[in-house]
């Protein structure tokens, strides 16, 4: 529609063009010619009326200076007047012919043809050549004058008379050519009225959806996606491209609405999370705007009769980390926060953590506080428990204990071999009772007790040294000496000073355990790669069966042979010992000739 | 004639206790709570007590504490399977210094009673005596100019510097450990 338009809207301009031009053309060849066609006659005329002056003057010339002497013998030859005459009669004629009707014209030319008869008549007196009178003759010459001076200025009359016609004509054609300029000068301006109608038909049909389109898609991108475009005319070459762009709206839109969906379900499902979570858990933007709040949090807050912020204890421990940029995650129950809700104690264990999004906007904190009561609880009631059966079952054990072993000595009178053999028997199971009660207890306080490791930088040969000396007696009662060695240059471990030193302990107290008789027990201390350190403890006894490598780290696993004291506690406390230290224990296996070989490595600090 | 006082709400314990200490030369006596304990303390001059620290009336601190209280200073030797590290404090600030960690054989006892009535010959003996007179900080110092010291005497040391600070518990189960106590509690083959 819109090509169709511009096309007839060009058409006609170029059309009024060419007929502008056309137009000019015509008009200036027509005037052109008319032009030439008047000087052509007009300039003939003036040729012919001075043809006559000049014609007259050459007849004078030749013949009536002989007036002004005698009369000759011979009369003049009269060929050159007769010819001049003939000459004269043609170009009276011709004169005629560019008479046009006008009438001026015509009244000099009778009038010139008049004047001629008379100079002809004056001729035709000389050529009679009858009198040779000097006094006639002169009066002939004098007459002769006159009538020439007639003709001459008939003659030059005739040619003022052409002159004017021409200027005349001149006239005219000047009118003329300026109707034609006001015609063209009309053509000119229907031409620029068009051009302006094809101007602002251009605006409305080409620039004005452009420009809505460029609004439209600047809607779009505020995000007004409910916008669409009117449709233009079914013709309009812009419709197609209106239809798409309303189809990508409603796309956008349709996508938008889909998008805005998904963050509503992916909203509502972090907050049915935080909801759910059982612990109150407190959100804290950056911004340091008021915390967020899940039921749990609010419940709390509102038994504790707070308003919406975090309760004090955890607001200090919150800052702290807040300061430190680091996180709080106690492992601890005895780390717990007590909270007096009414009548009842409560202990939170906070966990404290930063979170963060790829938005710096949407980083923050959380604060949970996880309901350990129950969990102190227990942890009271164990620690209540191992008091208990260490006072109620040793104590009664350690008064027969004492009766055995007062026994023993005799001093209630002598023992039959019988009895005193019973009573060994006795004695000895009530040591065995004791060991066991002694290692169930230190087993329940190592499970308990070992996620709160005190890690620190520690000598590891200190603490060599110090289970050395613990011993050092004990060894020399049997004969068995031990040593020590480390070459003094070594890095500090990473560890529980008293944990470690357990482990040591029990390592060295075993060995010395399976040592024969004069041994000697070595205690060695090197590098193991380049993160630990190794502490070998070595004995020369009979070393650990193949086979049972590997069992002898086992809760209460004992060597079928195995005759000494014990539950088989002391290695399996010791693995789960290195377990959280993150380092290793071990035995190597043995080879006839080599000593028994148990290593721990301990991380170097 | 020395003269002792068991305390302990465990007859037979008190029956084996008693037996082994008597000897010629040592009056033994017996309670079987602390009500009965501070009243007997009261009446008699003892060379030592031999107290449970858990008893169902009137518990071994509460002794402590009632003895001192009547300005008795006697050296007592607290008893029991298990002394915490509160405990533990609480006995030292009294001028309680020895500990005994049950189950104990006849020879424990004896080297106890020995222990703390005999003359001290060793710095730590010499230091713990300091130490029962409540003199903390020169029972430091006679460690710590004693020369070389084994195990136990090293975590008496450490543990009345932390008495001579007058930290509590968590600092001293934070350098010390929950077992202090026992570490370094009377025994008969450390001797």
């Amino acid at each position: 529609m819109l090509r169709v338009r511009l096309l007839l809207g060009l058409l006609t301009l170029v059309l009024l063009l060419w007929a502008v031009g056309g137009a000019g053309f015509l008009i200036l060849q027509d005037a052109g010619k008319r032009f030439d066609q008047r000087l052509v006659v007009d300039y003939q005329a003036i040729d012919i009326a001075h043809g006559f002056r000049s014609g007259t003057s050459l007849l004078n010339s030749q013949y009536l200076t002989s007036l002004s002497a005698p009369a000759g013998a011979t009369p003049p030859d009269p060929a050159l007047y007769q010819e001049v005459m003939r000459d004269f009669d043609e170009k009276i004629d011709a004169m005629r012919r560019l008479s046009e009707g006008n009438e001026r014209w015509n009244e000099l030319l009778e009038e010139f043809e008049e004047a001629l008869v008379t100079y002809r008549d004056g001729y035709s007196e000389f050529f009679s050549n009858d009198f040779t009178d000097m006094e006639r003759r002169s009066d002939l010459l004098i007459r002769m004058g006159n009538r020439t001076q007639r003709l001459t200025d008939l003659a030059n009359a005739l040619a003022t008379l052409a002159e004017e016609r021409l200027f005349a004509s001149t006239k005219d054609l000047d009118r003329e050519s300026r109707k034609n300029l006001a015609l063209i000068a009309t053509l000119v301006v229907l031409g620029t009225g068009i051009a302006v109608l094809i101007y602002f038909q251009l605006l409305r049909h080409l620039v004005e959806p452009v420009v809505g389109l460029k609004d439209s898609f600047e809607e779009l991108r505020k995000g007004n996606f409910e916008l669409s475009l009117p449709p233009p005319d079914r013709a309009s070459e812009f419709a197609p491209m209106v239809a798409s762009f309303n189809d990508m709206s409603r796309e956008l839109h349709l996508r938008r609405r889909e998008t805005d969906q998904r963050l509503m379900r992916k909203n509502l499902l972090n907050r049915a999370l935080l909801s759910a979570i059982p612990s109150p858990v407190y959100i804290i933007a950056d911004d340091g705007s008021s915390p967020v709040l899940n039921p749990a949090a609010e419940e709390l807050n509102d038994r504790l009769g707070l308003a919406r912020r975090l309760p004090g204890k955890a607001r200090r421990l919150f800052e702290s980390c807040q300061e430190s940029g680091e996180n709080l995650l106690p492992e601890d129950p005895r780390e717990a926060l007590l909270f007096r809700i009414g009548d009842e104690e409560r202990h939170f264990l906070p966990r404290i953590f930063r979170f963060s999004s790829e938005i710096e906007e949407y980083s923050g904190w959380a604060v949970l506080l996880y309901d350990v009561t129950r969990i102190r609880w227990l942890d009271d009631m164990k620690s209540n428990m191992l008091a208990t059966v260490s006072h109620e079952i040793r104590t009664p054990l350690t008064g027969i204990r004492m009766v055995l072993l007062l026994l023993l000595e005799s001093q209630s009178g002598s023992l039959t071999e019988v009895q005193h053999q019973m009573l060994t028997s006795a004695s000895e199971d009530c040591e065995r009772l004791l060991e066991t009660l002694n290692n169930l207890l230190e087993l329940a306080r190592a499970e308990s007790g070992m996620t709160s490791l005190n890690l620190a930088p520690v000598p590891l040969a200190e603490i060599a040294r110090e289970s050395l000396l613990l011993f050092e007696t004990i060894a020399a009662k049997k004969g068995i000496r031990i040593d020590l060695q480390h070459n003094g240059d070594l890095p500090e471990v990473c560890a529980d000073a008293l944990r470690l030193r357990e482990v040591i302990n029990n390592l060295v107290s075993n060995a010395i355990k399976h040592s024969p008789e004069d041994g000697t027990v070595t205690i060695r201390i090197g590098r193991s790669g380049t993160d630990f350190l190794r502490l070998s403890v070595l004995d020369e006894g009979a070393g650990v069966p193949d086979g049972i490598q590997d069992r002898i780290f086992e809760r209460f696993f004992r060597a079928e042979a195995q005759t000494h004291d014990g539950v088989g506690l002391g290695l399996f406390i010791s693995r789960e010992i290195m377990r959280a230290h993150e380092g290793r224990i071990g035995v190597r296996d043995r080879s006839p000739d080599k000593p028994t070989e148990f290593f721990i490595d301990v991380p170097i600090a | 004639m020395r003269r002792v006082l068991i305390v302990d709400d465990e007859p037979t314990l008190r029956l084996g206790f008693s037996y082994a200490l008597q000897s010629q030369g040592t009056c033994v006596d017996t309670a079987s709570g602390g009500a009965s304990a501070l009243e007997l303390a009261g009446e008699n001059r003892y060379d030592a007590l031999f107290l449970d620290l858990r008893m169902p009336d009137v518990d071994g601190l509460r002794v402590i504490e009632g003895l001192r209280d009547a300005g008795n200073h006697v050296p007592v030797v607290l008893c029991s399977a298990y002394i915490t590290l509160e405990s533990a404090l609480a006995a030292i600030r009294r001028g309680v210094v020895d500990f005994l960690i049950k189950p104990v054989s006849p020879a424990d006892l004896r080297h106890a009673f020995g222990f703390v009535t005999g003359g001290a010959s060793t710095p730590l003996a010499k230091a713990l005596a300091l130490a029962r007179e409540k003199s903390f900080g020169d029972a430091v110092s006679i460690l710590e100019e004693g020369g070389p010291r084994d195990v136990r005497t090293e975590l008496w040391l450490r543990l009345l510097r932390h008495v001579v600070r007058g930290d509590e518990a968590p600092e001293v189960r934070a350098a010390l450990g929950d077992k202090i106590a026992e570490q370094v509690a009377l025994r008969s083959d450390a001797a």
